[in-house]
Order: C-alpha cells, then structure tokens, then sequence
C-alpha cells in the first residue's frame, strides 16, 4: 500500500512537471490598457496558460482530426489565402519546418477552433499581459529597466528568417516561455482592444473617453513593446493570418 | 426570390438521384422529401456569414441558426438594449432606411440586431426595445446569442466592441449589408441620415 502511494505521488509529480499548463494566480494590476477612465488597476482572475505557443506539429494533428480546418478546405469566411501556406501541403509540414517551431500563418477563427478543442480557449488581453509581465524571477517586472530592453530588443531585430523552436528561451516566473521573443500572439478579444471612434458614444463624452491614446495611460508609455503588441492585433480582422502570428491556450483555473 | 433555397436543394438533389441513375442503378422517382438528403451546409459559399453555427434567441422567444437566415438579403447590426446613446441612432437610421426604400423592395427587406449583452438581453429587454423605436413587423428580428458566438460574429463582421466596467459597451456603429447568401455586399458608418450607397446597394442585391 506504501508503495502504491508513493508510485502515485511520483506519477502525480512527473504529470505536473510535464504539465502544459502553467497555473497562474489571479490578481490585480496596472493593464497599460485600462478598462475605463482613470487608471484603475485590472482584476484577473486565477487561470491555466499553456507553457510555450502551439507547435507546427500540434497543429497539424488538429487539421488532421478537424478536417474543415485543412487548408484546402477551411470557409475563406473563417482564414485568408495565406493560412498555413508555408506547410508542403494541406497534411504535410514537408522539409523545411520543424515540428516544434510555432504554428504560424493561422487565423484568430482557426486558433480559436484549436484552444477548442481541447476543451479550452484562447486567453483574454490581459491575461497575456498579466502573464507577460513578468521575468524569470518576479511577477511583474516591468519596473526593471534591464528587462524591459532586452524585451526591447527583440522587437528591434528583423524576425529571423527561421522561427526558433518553441521553448528555448528561459521559462518565466510562471514557467512560461516564449511570451516575448518569438512571435506575435492572438487574443482572444483581439477585437476588443482598441475600439474605433465610429461610436458616436465615444465623441465627446469624458465618461467614455479611454479609447486610442486616450485608453493608453501616460505613465506607461515605457511599455512600449506591449503597446505595440496591442496596436498590431487591433489592426487584424479575424481571418487573417500572417508569417509571424500564432498563439496558445488557456483555460479557467478549477 | 424567397424560395431560392428550397429550389437550390430541390436542383441538387436532382442532380444527386440523377448519378445515381447515369451509374446504372436502378433509381426510383425522387421522393418528395428529396431535400432533406442534402447537406444543409453543402452549398454555403465559403466566405458566407452563414458559415457561422451560431444560435439566435428572437424578441419572441423563437430559436433559430443564423444561417435560417439565408435566402433573403438582411441588413445586420450590433447593439445592446441598455445602450443611450447610438443604439437607438442605429435602430432609428435602420428605420429610415427601410422607409426610404420602394415598397417592392422593403417587402424583401430584413433587418436582424444582435445584442452585444446576453447577460441582460433577454427576449422581453429585446421587445422593449423594438417597441420604444417603434421597430414594428416581421421584418424586424432582435436577437441575442450566446457570448462566444458575440464574439465571433462581431469578428465577421468587422466591429469592434469592448464592456465598461460599468456594464455598458463601446463599439463601432456598423451597418452590413449581406444578400441572400450571406456575403457581405457593403458597410455603412452613417448614421441619422440614410446612406444613398447603401439604398443603391439594396436595390442591387434585389435586382
């Protein structure tokens, strides 16, 4: 009986290790896009964040299993001409990509289908920023000036012309990689970020001014890398795809 | 014009049995249920609104797929019952629209508003509002929808949207235009004043 506790503490210990998920406890922060007027601090609350983005190999055994999302065949409603067309084919990486890169060239409908799937979902914006907040040793580090340049620094290099696996760079305080770094990541209200003035609520009334650089609360303008982050995906329509764009799960913590 | 899809799966499955007979089956006459062998999906362009499986909940308490919608050319929005400000403006542009139509036209006219709010919008909030701007008749169709399906029609249809912490939304004031397949033939910002290039578009789609 002594053992067959301990094998299940050890199965139980090497399930989490192994776990794809990083638990992330909720709390309260300064989202550089606040939810109204006012500055006032962001409550998230506690959720599952996949460690890494979902990989090229990943992804194909979705299309394999959920056909309609085959390149081929998926509703151009749904994903551009440009979806996965760096894959050899429809059902084939072919040589040139690793199984472990991220999945790129997918659209916000075929990403979200995906998290699905798996009984799950894509995360919310400030989850993303919640988590992407932090180093390798503290939750949010965005006070640390070292940190934010090397963050910095990678959206001044020009992509390389091959994406690095998934993975590589140092988990953070989480146990999440790859946040900063390697590619740009959907949301799951992409669309909710930055709403146009077309709204004849917003004009005028201070009560509703937060949007475009009125939403962007002056003391944070140093976050400059997450402002570009949320410029780019406000600027994506939900079938777009591009060479550089992919994304993870997330789920509710139970 | 209200037909058409009917006679769409009735063709189709014509040309179905009619395989089956140019393959040497002995086919027996199409039964007249014929259309129910068809694959609702099947014949749904690909960049059609009505690929979306989303759920409608009507003012009247009807539970309908958007995609029961095809057929017809249907002018769509975005909105919420508890919204002051531009919301009545949209309904009241809507109304302004149809009644600038010719009557021909406005007889094969619908108008379809989903609610931003499935928290609050219940079908008596979405009747409420159709009686206070006076949006009267069968053409008229507020819904609500599930939260995931907001999200992913707003996303088809381009509009941005996002809940105060108060409870209320901000959003772009879209009116689409989709014909009777459900492809999307024009979007108007223009609001209080009817937008002659949508008038144009309308009597297009119907021609």
């Amino acid at each position: 009986m002594r053992h067959l506790l301990l094998i299940a503490a050890v199965l139980c210990g090497t399930a989490a290790a192994a776990s794809e998920h990083a638990a992330i406890g909720g709390g309260q922060f300064s989202s550089v896009l606040p939810q109204g007027p006012g500055n006032e601090p962001v409550t998230v609350a506690p959720f599952k964040l996949d460690r890494h983005p979902v990989t090229n190999a990943e992804f194909l055994a979705f299309v394999l299993k959920q056909p309609r999302w085959r390149r081929d065949r998926v509703a151009t409603l749904f994903a551009d001409a440009g979806y996965l067309a760096h894959w050899r084919s429809a059902t084939d990486l072919g040589g040139d990509l690793r199984p472990q890169q991220p999945v790129t060239r997918v659209s916000w409908f075929a990403a979200k289908a995906y998290c699905e799937s798996r009984g799950e979902r894509l995360p919310t914006w400030y989850e993303w920023e919640y988590a992407a907040a932090a180093s390798e040793t503290v939750p949010d580090a965005r006070g640390d000036p070292a940190w934010r340049q090397r963050i910095l620094d990678w959206y001044a290099q020009p992509s390389p012309p091959v994406l690095p696996d998934v993975g590589r760079s140092p988990a953070n305080y989480y146990g999440v990689s790859d946040l900063h770094g390697l590619i740009w990541e959907w949301v799951l209200d992409f669309n909710a970020l930055l709403v146009s003035s077309d709204s004849r609520e917003q004009g005028g009334a201070d009560r509703l001014r937060f949007c475009g650089e009125g939403a962007l609360s002056a003391a944070d303008r140093e976050h400059y890398a997450v402002l570009m982050r949320i410029a780019f995906l406000s600027s994506l329509e939900a079938r777009y795809t591009t060479a550089n764009l992919g994304f993870r799960c997330a789920q509710d913590a139970r | 014009m209200k037909h058409a899809p009917s006679n769409r799966a009735a063709l189709l499955a014509l040309a179905l049995f009619g395989v089956t007979g140019a393959y040497g089956v002995d086919a027996p006459p199409a039964p007249p249920v014929a259309h129910e062998v068809m694959p609702p999906a099947a014949a749904i362009p690909g960049e059609s609104i009505y690929q979306l499986p989303l759920q409608l909940t009507l003012q009247d308490g009807r539970q309908m797929p958007l995609a029961a919608l095809r057929g017809q050319p249907l002018l769509v929005t975005m909105f919420y019952t508890t919204c002051q400000g531009v919301c009545p403006l949209m309904a009241f542009t809507l109304r302004r629209t149809m009644a600038a139509l010719p009557e021909a036209e406005r007889a094969r006219m619908r108008v379809l508003m989903v609610s931003f709010d499935p928290a609050r919008d219940s079908p008596e909030a979405l009747r409420g509002f159709a009686e206070l701007n006076s949006l009267k008749g069968p053409a008229w169709l507020l819904a609500r929808t599930e939260e995931n399906d907001v999200r992913e029609l707003a996303a088809v249809l381009g509009i941005r949207y996002r809940q105060l912490p108060g409870g209320m939304f901000s959003h772009s004031a879209i009116i689409t235009l989709l014909d009777a397949d459900g492809l999307i033939r024009t979007q108007t910002g223009t609001l209080q004043e009817t937008d002659p290039a949508l008038i144009k578009a309308i009597g297009d789609v119907l021609r």
